[in-house]
């Protein structure tokens, strides 16, 4: 076996297999070249776009602004837009129009309006971030008229194409619309809540009766409930807390239960204070933590030794912690300024306590 | 005898050819994953104002921990950056793990450090803190002082005092790009499974720097450090974005990542048995959440921006993939039950086989194979035959790896903006091959026997702490 011999061989002979090897060389050469030219390509390409995209938002801007001025302007400058340079004038209005509010968004719409049709033409396209795109860009140059459009995306396959139209449906004009995008909720179940309950919110006061609905309803799933209540905490719902009050009577889990008690913080009455005491003691210590925390800003100076038995007792660093703040919001500075004076993990607590709320140096 | 002796040398030539075909091939189809990969989050990023994303989910809000051993030169500018990141709720944590140089001194002086109380809510085990201080210029910055311990022991303190639900670990000497926050906890925001993220590291030598910020990037002006870029680029956008697709992450960079709080700590912190902590981290969060069957994720994104400083000389990158070689294997050897068995899922059954096969015993056999074709070569046995197909699978496919990598860059980052770069880039994937890949080989083939030569098997880390290896000229 004195050439690559033997192994290889099994009646090939040397020029079948230098023919070969030669081959496979060039293929990969030639493969080499062509990441080679497809990097050229893509330079001179991008340079090209990113430099007839600058210059048309440059010509585009100032005449899109003086439109907004004057809106005898505005069919006469969307008709004039020619088709290379569309996409750059939509999406200088886009730029513009995530920034504005009221009659110059309206002017916007009339702008768009013409050039949109093209856009819509994109949501079949067989790529979803292009359809996402596409839902984005109708979603805020011209909600109104692509309503259906934007429902229908509700139910793309793609979830990022959905979560797109779910985020232009939530309006505060359109409550049946926020209805059909609860519906879809529950392909979302892994999103933060803080995140959904960011998006419902977008639907304004009008979607509260529909989200204590949802709050209240068992047959809804435990995530949709939860995001439900986060919801109703952002948008200071006092008719939610009688609500909140009754899932936390009956539920078991710990995430709708926390958001409970986040929404009974917010928005919770002296009714609600014993109920909440006794989670003080609930075996799951995001629930504890929760208690501690609403307890703080409902409960009072009768609540001040629950709270510092908290602080002193809980195994929970983090129910610990938030007893600790929560004793300070209900008046008993007092008793953090004693135990401060402590050289052990409880004294350094409440020097952390009352330091945040700025009363330690 | 020598007849038998070139027997199995030649027999062996065959092996390793049939390994490089293998390894390359791997990774080409791995690149063209991650090129898929890339185009699509690149699309879907166009669709985000990640402003207007983070201000109306809440931002969650982040500890960063920085450990820093004999940081001195660069820690003040390093913080600096740190507390100007566009973010709005996060806390710097540095963790000075016994310095033995003017860290703490010049921390204290710069920004007006103050004893301060913060409740720990943790109990991994650590060397003993000394104290806790909080910055009366800027309250978001906190110093834990702790005795010399190493970098996981300085990270499992600052896990310890980290009261938000994410905490980010950055390396001391590395740089922020203001919006890498932002970006990196999107996966956070988008799935709640998301355990833990990584973003890009990139090379700082050769760009100018200004407070903290990298404001012109160009290539590094030693040959050495020029290599290193290209490495970067196949390490992130081919490798990790194309784990990260596939969805068997093994590695998120300790130099900058961002983690569960809750999950890195009930998996017990980091690891202060191995020189490898970040990747034994990564690993164990896989096995800890697949083992207690917690849904979790693991995610890539590759725009968040971190700025690294690289060796510029040969023994200090040298020592760096020395180290690196045997973290890798330490953590390979620490959680080899995961090896080939389904319950570990697509981690098992892919990602480890790989990077035992790949990584773990790859630079040996390639260091063997390319001194067994020298040896071919100066004896005269070798047959134009050989000569060719090596040079097809370990040189040619190696220039086609890298030019991938090349244009992976150019179509979604471009960090390089001038056509020159470019060229230079081109003539860099070419010439790695010649000489440099080889060295590599021999650094990562030397730190395998390394690890095996240890005592108990695997070796204990110096515990000299993390000092950095290289110091550039190029930070302006």
């Amino acid at each position: 076996m004195t050439d690559l011999g033997l192994l290889l061989l099994a009646g090939l002979n040397a020029e079948w297999l230098m023919g070969s090897l030669l081959g496979v060389m060039i293929g990969l050469a030639l493969l080499a070249l062509g990441f080679g030219l497809i990097t050229v390509f893509l330079r001179a390409r991008n340079d090209g776009r990113a430099s007839h995209f600058g210059d048309a938002e440059r010509f585009w801007t100032p005449h899109i602004l003086d439109a907004l001025e004057d809106p005898d302007s505005i069919q006469e400058l969307a008709a004039g837009v020619p088709a290379r340079d569309r996409e750059a004038y939509l999406r200088t209005l886009f730029r513009l129009a995530v920034r504005i509010r009221g009659i110059e968004q309206v002017r916007i719409e009339a702008l768009a309006r013409p050039h949109l049709h093209l856009t819509e033409r994109m949501l079949r396209d067989s790529r979803p971030e292009e359809r996402a795109q596409a839902v984005r860009t109708l979603g805020t140059l011209d909600p109104a008229s692509h309503r259906e459009a934007l429902l229908h995306s509700l139910k793309d396959p793609s979830p990022l194409v959905a979560m797109t139209a779910a985020r232009a449906l939530c309006r505060p004009d359109d409550p049946e619309a926020l209805e059909r995008v609860l519906r879809t909720m529950e392909r979302f179940e892994w999103w933060s809540r803080g995140f959904l309950a960011s998006i419902l919110a977008g639907a304004g006061a009008e979607a509260s009766e529909v989200l204590r609905g949802i709050l209240a309803d068992p047959s809804a799933s435990i995530s949709l409930r939860a995001v439900a209540a986060e919801t109703l905490t952002r948008l200071d719902d006092l008719d939610a807390a009688s609500v909140a009050a009754s899932v936390l009577e009956s539920s078991e889990g710990i995430d709708i239960r926390v958001s409970c008690l986040h929404l009974l913080a917010a928005t919770g009455r002296p009714e609600h204070v014993e109920l909440v005491r006794r989670l003080t003691s609930d075996p799951a210590f995001p629930v504890r933590a929760a208690a501690f925390r609403a307890l703080g800003q409902l409960g009072g100076r009768a609540d001040l030794d629950l709270l510092a038995e908290g602080m002193a007792t809980d195994p929970s660093p983090w129910a610990a912690l938030r007893a600790g703040q929560a004793l300070l919001a209900a008046g008993g500075r007092h008793i953090l300024e004693a135990e401060a004076t402590r050289d052990d993990p409880m004294g350094t607590l409440a020097r952390q306590a009352l330091s945040e709320a700025g009363v330690l140096g | 005898m020598i007849d038998l002796i070139w027997e199995v040398i030649l027999g062996f030539n065959l092996f390793v050819l049939a390994y490089f075909l293998l390894l390359n091939t791997a990774s080409l189809a791995l690149s063209l994953v991650s090129l898929r990969a890339l185009r699509r989050y690149g699309s879907s990023m166009r669709m985000v104002d990640l402003r207007e994303l983070i201000s109306g989910a809440g931002a969650p809000p982040v500890t960063i921990i920085t450990p820093a051993y004999n940081e001195a030169a660069h820690v003040v500018e390093s913080v600096r950056s740190l507390l100007t990141l566009e973010y709005d709720e996060y806390d710097v944590l540095v963790v000075n793990d016994g310095s033995t140089d003017e860290t703490f001194a010049r921390l204290s002086t710069a920004f007006d450090l103050r004893p301060a109380p913060r409740f720990p809510t943790a109990a991994l085990h650590t060397q003993p803190v000394r104290g806790v201080y909080r910055s009366h210029r800027h309250p978001k910055l906190w110093l834990v002082d702790k005795e010399n311990g190493g970098k996981a022991d300085a990270l499992n303190a600052g896990l310890n005092h980290a009261q938000t639900p994410l905490f980010c670990a950055l390396d001391a000497d590395t740089l922020l790009e203001r919006e890498a926050l932002l970006r990196i906890v999107r996966p956070f925001l988008e799935d709640s499974r998301t355990v833990a993220a990584g973003g890009i590291l990139r090379v700082v030598n050769g760009c100018t720097v200004r407070h903290g910020e990298v404001v012109d990037v160009a290539l590094p002006r030693r040959i050495l450090s020029r290599f290193q870029v290209l490495e970067y680029f196949r390490v992130f956008l081919a490798g990790r974005m194309g784990w990260n697709a596939l969805g068997a992450s093994l590695v998120i960079s300790g130099a900058f990542g961002v983690f569960r709080r809750s999950t890195v700590v009930d998996a017990g912190g980091y690891a202060t048995d191995t020189v490898g902590e970040d990747m034994e981290l990564v690993v164990r969060l896989n096995r800890h959440c697949l083992d207690g069957g917690i849904p979790y994720r693991l995610s890539f994104i590759p725009d968040p921006v971190a700025w690294t400083e690289v060796p510029e000389d040969f023994n200090s990158l040298g020592r760096q993939r020395d180290r690196w070689q045997r973290g890798l294997i330490q953590s390979l050897w620490r959680h080899r039950s995961m090896l080939l068995r389904p319950r570990y899922r697509r981690v098992g059954m892919v990602a480890y086989p790989h990077f035992t096969a790949f990584e773990m015993v790859g630079p040996f056999i390639e260091f063997l194979g390319y001194s067994a074709f020298i040896a071919t070569l100066v004896f005269g046995r070798a047959t134009p035959e050989y000569v060719a197909a090596f040079l097809a699978v370990a040189v040619v496919f190696g220039v086609v790896l890298s030019l991938v990598a090349v244009a992976m860059e150019e179509l979604t980052f471009r960090r390089y903006p001038r056509w020159s770069h470019i060229a230079q880039l081109f003539l860099l994937a070419i010439a790695e091959n010649l000489g440099y890949r080889q060295l590599v080989t021999w650094w990562r083939a030397r730190g395998t026997l390394s690890a095996l030569r240890r005592r108990d098997g695997w070796g204990t880390p110096d515990r000299k702490g993390f000092q950095r290896e290289a110091q550039s000229p190029n930070r302006g």
